[in-house]
């Protein structure tokens, strides 16, 4: 019965999205948008075409196995993408660093490569590696096999197909300028769909448990996934100009549509970047070092703490703008008091590494979460601090933030998933271990190198601009002029591209070490206590 | 599964257990349940002092009354009374005078030359000498006179700005409005190029004297000298804002030109529109020094 609505609801979603690339092939001539008619109709006629399959040869997948093959496929998204958002990434460094090197061509323009950038990396790379660690953890910490045998499918390849419309869409000029919410209103719908998919399977698989409680990683998957599909509701909510233009017109404007977005852009952090990631690491931590979580009592205190309060912070991004005054108080109190359950995980996750520090010392991959805890503890503790009004006033609009947010970014999220990487390629390819530790070292030794090196820039460019700025002669005159600041920063804006560019051959290393894993040899025996138990 | 101690903290589990993992029931740490309280109270003081919460019609106001907007005004108004006191002698005095006064130039030199960076250099150039389009502001030749209340009135007002007391200038489209045909167009530009001493085609630029003589000469001069009233370059010189090639002029003459310089008056204070202008002139007396 299940599978059957489950098929049900796929086509269905299948069918509206192909109407509406039919639609769109019928009605336009701008040559971006019929690419993206075109991958709209592809995609849905591929996922057509999987579940008929699937319905004609009436596959039966053996049952009493984990669901693992959409994991092996999300671990390749997961660097595929990554790859591609730190190239662009560090492309844009030194596009900064050097503005011609833009090639005077629009669609290389900063404007338009810096949401491919941002996208790329953020539901490309931290969005894949969520989906395909989620899928892994929900179906251990249950004991149940993944919920439907055909929606997961749908439901990967329509995320990827969203990715693949939005970084195709940025350089052609196809945005609705929303910061880290840039695609147009078809690939919110699409992207709507796969979410509300991903729910129902998660929401699904947990109901055919069969362990009493919840583990608390799938609360944080859980709290990410349900809150990035309210905000992704509201922030888009937004009417489409014509069928023929791929533009729409938001139904916010002004300040509340300022506020709108950065309620959007920091639950985004704060969710994607922050639930979703703990929940990771409240599973691959205390399994690869099998050690206890050391404060159950913690982890409740941390995740209503932080799943209630971040939900207000958002407004600290409109610090002295035109956002009413409460607004701005509001948001900047509840960023402080944010602080601590945010280090309550950092606490757990250092201290559940007592009785196990020599492997922070022997396995690199334990030493990627360490130092993805550090800098969790770090920004966290950096963001509460940003947020407090007057020490905006000199942090604002300077790359002080563009560190701040890669700090976590590169610090927090991407470590923690080269670190989860490294454990969850050999465990779900089923071989001995990865390829080679001592590129998983030298991996970790770059990304760390480039890491420092990066947020290091930007906080000395970052506060240098800022006093610059705010440097006045006793009449009140600047003494700087703003080109002035900018030549400042030019050689941070170097140190930043080399970072970039160490953070970039790191992660190379680590998809060839995995490539080359999961060409090797196979797990001679597995071992009992690794077979799903399903009685 | 039964509560049990690990032998590493001596804690007890909490007695589940999922694919292996385990977890302690260890009291939060005192440190953060203190620091909580101690955030926690920061933000209620925080409550009590600054506006914070929104009612139905209006916010609660906090124990200070608190406003960014008047803060803000305030600390304006404060600063410009301290400029007003600090540079009153650049607007009580004339002009010429400040231009000659060498502890004026030494006053005023560093901040002059940054609001000409932050405000004038994207198109007249960091060096002042312009750029196609931007007239150049380093040599002696001025639109407008060059007199230094003249110089003034121009940032102040600006020139086809939109400002009520804009300067207006515009070349015409002889070619656009069919004024001029398209053979009488090239002898024309023959003989601009003549007047600052171009090789041109003679007999060309005979014929081209006749027609500037009729349509160009009331803006521009019976010899191309210019006319400081109307904003009319000088046509003998070397300086060109639009190009001197024979195709520029060609254009210039065919389409017609109307540059826009934008009015300063509200955007930047008087004591900064007159330290632009003494820049100028002060600029220009040190090239002409070297």
């Amino acid at each position: 019965m299940n599978e059957v609505v489950e098929e049900f609801f796929s086509l269905l979603g299948l069918i509206i999205m192909l109407v509406i690339g039919v639609l769109i092939l019928s009605s336009t001539n701008e040559m971006a948008y019929v690419i993206h008619g075109w991958l709209l109709v592809l995609g849905t006629c591929w996922g057509g075409l999987f579940i008929m399959t699937h319905l004609i040869e009436k596959k039966q997948s053996d049952k009493s196995e984990y669901n693992d093959e959409i994991i092996k496929w999300g671990i390749w998204a997961t660097f595929l993408w990554g790859i591609v958002g730190f190239f662009f990434g560090d492309l844009l460094a030194w596009q900064l660093a050097y503005p011609s090197l833009n090639g005077d061509m629009s669609w290389l323009n900063f404007g338009r490569i810096r949401p491919v950038h941002t996208t790329a990396v953020m539901f490309g790379f931290a969005g894949n590696a969520l989906m395909a660690t989620s899928f892994y953890v929900v179906q251990r910490t249950s004991r149940a096999r993944l919920a439907g045998d055909i929606s997961p499918w749908i439901i990967f390849g329509g995320y990827n197909l969203f990715v693949l419309l939005a970084v195709s869409g940025y350089p052609l000029g196809i945005t609705q300028s929303r910061e880290y919410a840039e695609p147009e209103w078809y690939a919110d719908i699409l992207l709507l769909f796969v979410w509300v998919g991903y729910f129902t399977i998660y929401m699904r698989t947990l109901a055919r448990r069969q362990e009493p409680h919840i583990y608390v990683a799938n609360w944080y998957y859980l709290a990410f996934i349900i809150v990035i599909a309210m905000l992704h509701i509201v922030n888009n909510l937004a009417v489409p100009v014509s069928l023929s233009l791929p533009t729409s017109y938001s139904l916010f404007s002004g300040v509340q549509d300022a506020m709108t977005q950065w309620w959007y852009g920091h639950n985004g952090a704060g969710f994607l970047l922050t639930a979703g990631f703990l929940g990771m690491l409240y599973y691959f931590l205390p399994k690869s070092i099998e050690r206890p979580i050391y404060s159950y009592r913690m982890s409740i205190v941390s995740f209503w703490g932080i799943t209630f309060l971040y939900m207000w912070v958002g407004s600290h991004h409109l610090h002295y703008t035109a956002l009413p005054d409460w607004v701005q108080f509001l948001g900047m109190t509840m960023s402080i008091i944010l602080l601590v359950p945010s280090w309550g995980s950092v606490f757990n996750g250092i201290l559940t590494l007592n009785g196990a520090w020599d492997k922070v010392r022997t396995d690199p991959a334990i030493r990627f979460m360490l130092v993805a805890i550090l800098f969790y503890g770090l920004t966290t503790f950096e963001g509460s601090f940003m947020a407090i009004r007057s020490v905006n006033s000199l942090s604002h609009y300077t790359d002080w933030t563009v560190g701040h947010v890669h700090a976590g970014a590169l610090g927090w999220v991407a470590f923690l998933t080269f670190g989860t990487m490294y454990k969850l390629v050999p465990w779900v390819w089923k071989r001995e271990g990865m390829y080679s530790l001592q590129l998983e070292a030298w991996h970790f030794w770059l990304a760390l190198l480039g890491t420092l090196i990066y947020v290091g820039a930007m906080w000395n460019s970052g506060i240098t601009q800022s006093l610059m700025w705010q440097t006045y002669d006793a009449n009140g005159n600047f003494l700087y002029s703003f080109i002035d600041t900018v030549d400042a920063m030019h050689p941070f804006f170097v140190a930043r591209a080399i970072g970039g560019l160490l953070y970039l051959l790191g992660a190379a290393i680590g998809a060839y070490n995995i490539f080359m894993t999961v060409r090797g040899p196979l797990q001679t025996e597995i071992p009992l206590s690794q077979r799903p138990i399903f009685n | 599964m039964a509560v049990e101690q690990d032998p590493h903290t001596k804690q007890n589990t909490t007695g589940h257990e999922w694919d292996g993992i385990k977890e302690l029931d260890t009291p939060v740490p005192k440190i953060l349940t203190w620091s909580y309280i101690l955030t926690l109270f920061f933000g209620i003081l925080y409550w009590v002092l600054y506006p914070a919460f929104p009612g139905v019609s209006n916010f609660t106001r906090g124990l200070f009354d608190y406003s960014s907007r008047s803060a803000v005004m305030n600390d304006v108004a404060v600063a410009s009374k301290t400029k007003e006191t600090n540079e009153a002698e650049l607007l009580s005095k004339d002009l010429t005078d400040l231009a000659q006064d060498a502890s004026i130039k030494h006053k005023y030199m560093n901040s002059a030359a940054i609001l000409y960076k932050d405000n004038c250099s994207v198109c007249h150039g960091p060096d002042l000498k312009g750029q196609t389009n931007f007239p150049n502001l380093a040599d002696h030749h001025w639109l407008w006179s060059g007199d230094l209340s003249e110089i003034e009135t121009t940032i102040k007002y600006g020139i086809n700005s939109g400002h009520d007391e804009e300067r207006t200038a515009e070349m015409l489209g002889f070619g656009t409005s069919e004024a001029l045909t398209f053979n009488e167009i090239n002898q024309v530009t023959q003989y601009v190029l003549s007047l600052s001493g171009k090789t041109t085609n003679d007999a060309l630029a005979k014929k081209g004297q006749s027609i500037f003589n009729e349509q160009c000469a009331s803006c521009h001069g019976e010899k191309g000298e210019g006319g400081l009233e109307v904003g009319a370059p000088s046509l003998t010189d070397k300086s060109w804002i639009y190009g001197g090639s024979q195709q520029a002029i060609k254009d210039t003459i065919t389409k017609g030109r109307k540059g826009v310089m934008p009015a300063w008056e509200h955007r930047l204070s008087p004591f900064d529109i007159r330290k632009l202008t003494l820049f100028l002139k002060w600029k220009q007396d040190d090239a002409r020094a070297q």
